[in-house]
């Protein structure tokens, strides 16, 4: 016995790293994209106000910048609203139609935002409680992410600048053909640069020219479609099947300040009914009739 | 005494500087520099080397924390603690091994050949976990160089601004 603890006492810097390596790599290796985006959140039950506060003082410097911006969006809703009263005079919106819209927003502010890692994400906060994941986050008009964990004041959201954000994306043409095409694929990020990400899978018949817009799909639960995700900037054939195209981003990642969380209403409705629809036909399967 | 609590400074002071400086300094996925090595390798050479191993996992669990990573920062740190005392030795020597390793204490060619050999190791550690992307190796080393780059340079300037402090007093 004796001998046996003099030997743990000789080995205890090897043991004392091989236990610590052990919990580390544990915990490393259980994480999954939902995992990390609890922790995060934990963390920010701790630094989440200091995050808040130093975001909140660098927003001071860019206050004309935001204003400006503010202001172009406001005048072009402003402009489209118009366009609406217009065609349609006196329209007056009964409740039963307020049921029926689509999407509900909220806005939101970005305090805590990474750029250097390969898993990215964006720290948010403003008022929560009609926050929920799966709502995407926009900026300007642009795809930025999307929130997959909340807490009272904090919500976690995926930047679109991790190599686990995957969306579909469709190629709009910018020509005067004006006809919308209909090649889409699938949006993700390389780790790489920081103000592109890449389409992918886009059959080699397309045709893409650098400056084609890349927007959002109409297949997507959690992104509204028709949302700008960036332009195209190159592209290259892949093993002569595919193209992945280079986009570079809109949304200037790097200096994300005031955010848009857009719900899908009806995604609940969407996700059960085609749920069911998988039991069904998996549950027939086996049914010969 | 004295020393636990400069110690106890600089690891706050490190943290602070990693978590709310030079994390938002990172406009790219290449030059990441994590200035909080400078701790493990500022800690005194006769310091036991399970202790170093164990101030290491809290320094990397303080990270993980704050940069919301599971274990990817305690497990590089680790390994650094691990590898620590067989650098030192074979740079400085076993017998000479004492004192505070830094451009002071080993002069400066010394001290920058012992802080590379640990960044070194951090990073590779590091960005092999982050990436964890065989097909990528090429694209992972360059991050692990240029990140070493520049955490030498980071922690280089943070001890220049310690020494003037010093030599004031």
């Amino acid at each position: 016995m004796y001998k046996f603890v003099l030997f743990l006492k000789k080995i205890q810097f090897l043991l004392l790293f091989a236990v610590i390596e052990v919990v580390a790599l544990h915990f490393y290796a259980n994480g999954s994209s939902y995992n990390y985006a609890k922790f995060i959140n934990v963390s920010n039950y701790l630094v989440g106000d200091i995050y808040a506060g130093v975001s909140q003082v660098k927003q001071f410097f860019t206050l004309g910048d935001e204003n400006r911006r503010l202001n172009r969006e406001v005048s072009e809703l402003r402009s489209a609203l118009e366009h609406y009263r217009a065609t349609m005079p006196e329209v007056n919106m009964p409740d039963r139609l307020l049921d029926s819209l689509h999407y509900a927003y909220v806005p939101a502010r970005v305090v805590n935002n990474s750029l250097g890692r390969q898993q990215n994400y964006l720290t948010l906060t403003g008022d929560m409680r009609e926050v929920t994941p799966d709502m995407a986050v926009v900026a300007g008009g642009n795809v930025v992410g999307y929130v997959v964990e909340r807490s009272d004041r904090f919500a976690v959201a995926v930047s679109i600048l991790n190599t686990r954000f995957s969306t579909g994306g469709r190629i709009k043409k910018q020509s005067n053909t004006e006809k919308e095409s209909s090649y889409f694929g699938s949006i993700r990020w390389d780790g790489h640069r920081t103000d592109e990400v890449t389409l992918t899978e886009i059959p080699k018949y397309a045709e893409i020219l650098p400056g084609d817009t890349v927007i959002t799909t109409e297949y997507s639960s959690i992104f509204p479609p028709g949302l700008n995700i960036g332009t195209v900037v190159g592209s290259e054939l892949i093993n002569a099947t595919y193209y992945d195209v280079r986009v570079k981003l809109f949304a200037d990642m790097g200096t994300l300040n005031n955010v848009v969380l857009v719900r899908y209403t009806f995604n609940r409705e969407k996700t059960d009914l085609e749920e069911r629809a998988r039991q069904h036909t998996e549950g027939g399967s086996d049914d010969t009739r | 005494m004295h020393r636990i609590l400069e110690y106890l400074l600089l690891f706050v002071v490190v943290v602070l500087l990693q978590v709310f400086v030079f994390d938002h300094l990172q406009a790219s996925t290449f030059f990441g520099a994590f200035v909080y090595v400078a701790f493990l390798i500022l800690l005194p050479m006769e310091l036991d080397r399970s202790v170093v191993l164990l101030l290491a996992a809290a320094l990397g669990m303080t990270m993980d924390l704050f940069m919301g990573m599971q274990g990817i920062n305690t497990a590089a740190t680790a390994l650094t603690a691990f590898c620590r005392p067989a650098i030192l030795g074979a740079f400085v020597g076993k017998d000479e091994a004492a004192g505070v390793p830094n451009i002071v204490g080993l002069g400066f060619s010394k001290f920058i050949r012992y802080a590379i050999v640990l960044i070194l190791i951090h990073h590779t550690a590091f960005y092999l976990l982050e990436s964890l992307y065989f097909k990528e190796i090429f694209f992972t080393v360059l991050r692990i160089l240029s990140g070493t780059l520049c955490t030498l340079v980071a922690i280089y300037l943070c001890q220049l601004l310690f020494l003037v402090h010093r030599s004031k007093i």
